[in-house]
């Protein structure tokens, strides 16, 4: 018969298994974004803070930071739309978009691109202005109402499909990080595109967000728009 | 026989273990949506309408102008409603809003739920947006996610708005 002593011991060793098997149970939804927190070539932000100190005030000023960005490697243009940057960012750099108003992009969509790659060290697009840059699919013949396409002073609706190396397909822990991080800025009344959990797009987990509602979307990126609010992006400072 | 301090010990591992847990499960990163219109568990396109809730509980049905006396049909409401909500599923073209008025008007007609279905998409096609500016009104454009989430919420049906 086991002593008193033996049975605390045991007692003490089962208790202390339990707790093992508890931290290795629960890490991975304590954490679901380590592997895109690792596959992310920087560390970044949470919260805008930095990253939204003297963010260029004007649209011209954010695209030329974002020609500057896809000289540098930094804004990658997936090769279907490859007609946004001499079609939309370069004209809105230049200041020549005038000549082809159809062709321009929200001011606070271009801010948004500028935030991402300080705060994740690049990014890639696969839309933005649908009216001149498509891949013969999703068009604006096929969808008018998509904010790729509306409103007609310049859409304000993002495609991204990688931030800093880590895959964005909106069903995935790099689509929730982003999210959180762009709940911290952009204004109330702004969408996300994300899977709907069908057309084989898995189990994936949604942060709760305050300012960025929901609707469904295939995973093969992670839509953002501003909806039909005009407010500015928050919490933007300059030092 | 164990000892009371060891009791208390393992009490105290059991109680950290139970608390540990509990805030695993509460990390942000696991909550669900707080999304107002879309769970990530609703009936995804491929079984349209097959498990969706009932159209009756909708919450922006109103404005009916279908017979009052006239008994609503559910399903047959619904069966009307998934095909126009599939009319349009690639987006809101101009063809494919056309196509889907005809089975949005009967889904009305069999149940007065699905009335703000007809009169949205019947306000996108009088009102469409132009495909070639993205000039025309901010209703047409609001409307259309009405429609889209009316359709993925109600009717199981996934509507692109990308």
């Amino acid at each position: 018969m086991a002593t008193p002593r033996r049975r605390r011991r045991t007692i003490i060793r089962a208790a202390l298994l339990a707790l093992v098997c508890a931290m290795i149970a629960g890490l991975p939804l304590a954490a679901p974004d380590a592997p895109a927190t690792a596959a992310l070539a920087q560390p970044a932000e949470s919260v805008c803070v930095d990253t939204c100190t003297n963010v260029p005030a004007t649209a011209q000023a954010a695209a030329q930071s974002l020609m500057t960005s896809y000289g540098n490697g930094t804004l990658i243009i997936e090769w279907a739309e490859r007609a946004i940057i001499p079609a939309e960012i370069q004209p809105i750099a230049n200041g020549t978009i005038g000549q082809t108003p159809q062709c321009n992009i929200d001011t606070r969509t271009l801010q948004t691109l500028v935030i991402i790659i300080r705060n994740y060290g690049s990014v890639q697009v696969s839309d933005l202005n649908r009216h001149c840059a498509n891949d013969g699919v999703a068009t604006c013949g096929s969808n008018p109402t998509s904010r790729h396409c509306v409103p007609s002073s310049g859409p304000n609706a993002m495609d991204i499909t990688y931030i800093g190396g880590a895959r964005t397909r909106g069903n995935d822990s790099a689509s929730s990080i982003l999210l959180r991080f762009l709940d911290s800025f952009l204004p109330n009344g702004s969408r996300a595109g994300q899977a709907s959990g069908g057309d084989n797009c898995g189990v994936y987990s949604m942060p709760g967000l305050a300012n960025i509602s929901r609707f469904t979307d295939f995973c093969t990126h992670i839509h953002v728009d501003l909806g039909s609010t005009t407010a500015g992006l928050r919490n933007l400072r300059t030092r | 026989m164990v000892s009371p301090r060891a009791v208390r010990s393992a009490l105290a591992v059991v109680l950290v273990v139970v608390a540990l847990s509990g805030c695993a499960h509460a990390a942000p990163g696991a909550t669900p949506t707080v999304s107002p219109t879309v769970h990530a568990t609703a009936t995804p396109s491929h079984q349209a309408g097959s498990a969706s809730p009932s159209p009756t509980a909708s919450p922006t049905a109103g404005a009916s102008t279908s017979e009052p006396s006239a008994p609503a049909d559910t399903a047959a409401g619904l069966a009307a409603a998934v095909r126009a909500c599939q009319a349009i599923a690639g987006g809101f073209s101009a063809a494919n809003v056309s196509a889907a008025l005809a089975p949005a008007a009967e889904a009305a007609g069999n149940d007065p739920a699905w009335q703000p279905l007809s009169d949205d998409l019947t306000f996108i096609a009088n009102n469409p947006i132009d495909p070639n500016t993205g000039e025309g009104p901010q209703k047409t454009v609001d409307d259309a996610s009405a429609v889209a989430d009316m359709c993925f919420s109600q009717a199981g049906v996934q509507v692109s708005q990308d």
